[in-house]
């Protein structure tokens, strides 16, 4: 549903050129620290703004051109961006209506009252958390194909998260619909999402499925000694500790079976984007082996 | 293009402050003797108005939000030439016919409220506050897409400018300025007034053509 | 089907839902026949990656326990709890006699194997 290919944007201090690809009927995660093109990423998708060269690709258009009727297919939501904030949830349903055709007020009110949010305060008056549920509930609410989220549940307590997660799921539930989310939190990520994207400083630096990470992923953590013993095949990420690394492989039960003494723990969604955003060495790239 | 107009309206609605204070306007000068002056100056308000939702479109903290919704950039340029000039454009034919309908305030000179003189004084009136809203949304609304809330102020000065200078104008001829304009539009008439229209049209499709250029290289 | 996740279990979750739905079909909770829950939904209950899902889903239409019906779902497979008992055992059985093998290779005799295998019995009960 969105292909991005050898998309490139300079801004002089900061380069992106970015290739991937969210199929059909896929939750897929963008990740990376804060700078990374995560957003430059996202506003390109959706038209905010033009590439320098390569191609986007969204629900077969092209992104820089979307038209209204491509644009009714897809949701989005910015952490940083709301709908007009002196309009409250009433008149921005009155609104969403009248931009899209398939608005479905019934839902918007019923997920608007399960996500507790106020009937008539204005925008510039809700908290985080209000802010960022709207968001979500406008984007589903008019039945899209496409979600385009960059940091849905950012700010969100756990029940609000968890509620959000789960509208998501709900959504997935629909054959042909696909989620792409950036987020910062890794149990989110790994409740919710099938595959990730790892950019950092404007390259992706992984691509990687997230039942591999659960189930294949490792960090060791050796001694200088140690790790100059290791097979590097399936080594990652090498990140300099007070007496050795802390390194990441795409194997851990190779490593554990063939060298049994090293404490090796399985990896989450933070140690992979820690260990790979401050490598020492960026080790070669890492393309699915799935 | 009907989201785009839902969303100018709720803007208004929820902006009641202006409608008041242009309310106000209306009110004011339709007590004193220079109510047909004090309408054209209310429909260029309103244009100002009008170029505000589109600075605040662009530049605002909703902006990106706001350009992720179903419409392309060019759908959103038309609907704001359309708005800055079908709205106050509305509002002045409402005052205008007022104008010439109802007598002026009693306590006025007498003079000034005779109703025949008041129809093609009131017509007159309205086709030049025609052309000040061309004019205005012509200078105003690229300013304001390519420039932001910076454009508004930018166009506030030109606008300053043209005013004192219209003063300036009205203040040497010594005579009402109504009459000295009737009496110059009587003399050139229609050749006159086909000339601003052209002029007029050249100019929006000008601004439009600019607008749509800058339009499309925002990035949100 | 009630699935439960370990995520700090060094078992793989798809494995973990294999083992499940495998158990639940021999106990005959999971009737022959009798739908099981869409990827989604189940990913979405379980609060996991539906690739993985996908995978032990996979796993047991190889290990012949479901089928898949494109455009309608993944069903139980229309056989009795016996049978995957059966196969189960049978699966044993062909662990114990490569066992043996093995062991006979290191020169073990039929007395040692079968103290060997009183031992790991004794350990495997305590451990349990």
């Amino acid at each position: 549903m969105i292909t991005l290919d050898h998309v490139t944007k300079n801004y002089g201090h900061f380069a992106l050129d970015v290739t991937m690809t969210v199929p059909e009927g896929t939750i897929t995660a963008m990740v990376g620290p804060n700078g990374s093109g995560k957003s430059t990423t996202f506003r390109i998708i959706l038209g905010l703004v033009a590439p320098d060269s390569g191609t986007a690709t969204v629900l077969g258009e092209p992104a820089g051109l979307l038209d209204e009727t491509t644009k009714r297919r897809i949701g989005a939501a910015f952490s940083d961006s709301n709908y007009p904030d002196n309009l409250n949830v009433r008149q921005v349903a009155t609104m969403l209506a009248g931009f899209y055709p398939a608005f479905n007020a019934d839902l918007f009110f019923s997920l608007a009252n399960r996500m507790a949010l106020p009937d008539k305060k204005k925008i510039k008056d809700f908290s985080t958390g209000m802010a960022a549920k709207l968001k979500v509930v406008a984007a589903v609410s008019h039945h899209p194909q496409l979600l385009v989220l960059d940091e849905p549940t950012a700010g969100l307590d756990v029940l609000a998260r968890d509620a959000i997660l789960d509208l998501l799921r709900e959504f997935m539930e629909t054959p042909g619909h696909s989620i792409l989310v950036s987020s910062h939190n890794s149990r989110d990520i790994a409740s919710l999402c099938d595959d990730l994207y790892l950019i950092d400083d404007g390259a992706i630096r992984l691509h990687e499925t997230i039942d591999a990470i659960g189930s294949d992923y490792g960090v060791i953590q050796a001694t200088r000694s140690e790790a100059a013993t290791l097979d590097d095949e399936y080594l990652l990420a090498r990140v300099p500790t007070l007496d050795g690394f802390r390194i990441l492989t795409s194997q851990r039960q190779y490593y554990a079976e063939n060298w049994p003494a090293l404490p090796i723990d399985k990896a989450d969604i933070d140690d992979v984007v820690a260990l790979m955003a401050r490598s020492e060495r960026h080790v070669a790239d890492s393309q699915p082996n799935s | 293009m009907k989201g785009l107009l839902i969303k100018d309206l709720l803007w208004w609605r929820t902006n009641v402050a202006q409608i008041a204070v242009l309310a106000a306007l209306v009110v004011c000068y339709s007590c004193s003797d220079a109510r047909i002056f004090g309408y054209l100056f209310t429909c260029l308000i309103t244009v100002a108005v009008f170029i505000g939702t589109a600075t605040a479109d662009v530049e605002g903290n909703s902006a990106r939000q706001t350009f992720t919704m179903p419409f392309t950039r060019r759908q959103f340029v038309a609907e704001k030439y359309l708005t800055c000039l079908a709205m106050p454009a509305l509002v002045g034919a409402v005052l205008f016919t007022l104008a010439a309908v109802l007598p002026a305030a009693p306590w006025l000179d007498g003079a000034t409220a005779q109703t025949g003189e008041n129809w093609s004084q009131a017509t007159l009136f309205f086709l030049v506050a025609l052309a000040g809203i061309v004019l205005m949304t012509a200078v105003g609304l690229p300013l304001g897409i390519r420039f932001g809330q910076g454009g508004r102020y930018i166009m506030a000065t030109v606008f300053a400018l043209a005013f004192l200078a219209a003063w300036a104008v009205i203040e040497t001829t010594g005579d009402s300025f109504a009459g000295e304009l009737a009496g110059l539009v009587r003399r050139q008439s229609a050749l006159s007034g086909v000339l601003c229209a052209v002029v007029l049209l050249a100019l929006l499709t000008g601004s439009y053509a600019l607008s749509l250029h800058w339009i499309k290289r925002v990035e949100f | 089907m009630h699935i439960t996740i370990q995520s700090s279990s060094m078992t793989p979750i798809y494995e973990q839902i294999v083992d499940q739905v495998r158990l639940q079909i021999t106990q005959g909770t999971l009737a022959a026949e009798s739908p099981l829950p869409s990827v989604r939904a189940c990913a979405r209950e379980c609060r996991i990656s539906a690739l993985t899902v996908k995978k032990a889903y996979d796993k047991l239409e190889e290990e012949g326990l479901v089928t898949t019906v494109p455009g309608k779902g993944t069903f139980v497979a229309d056989i009795s709890p016996n049978i995957v008992e059966e196969e189960l055992r049978r699966e044993a059985e062909e662990s114990f006699a490569e066992a043996i093998r093995k062991a006979r290779r290191t020169g073990m005799t039929d007395a040692d194997i079968c103290e060997l295998v009183a031992l790991l019995l004794d350990d495997e009960t305590e451990a349990a």
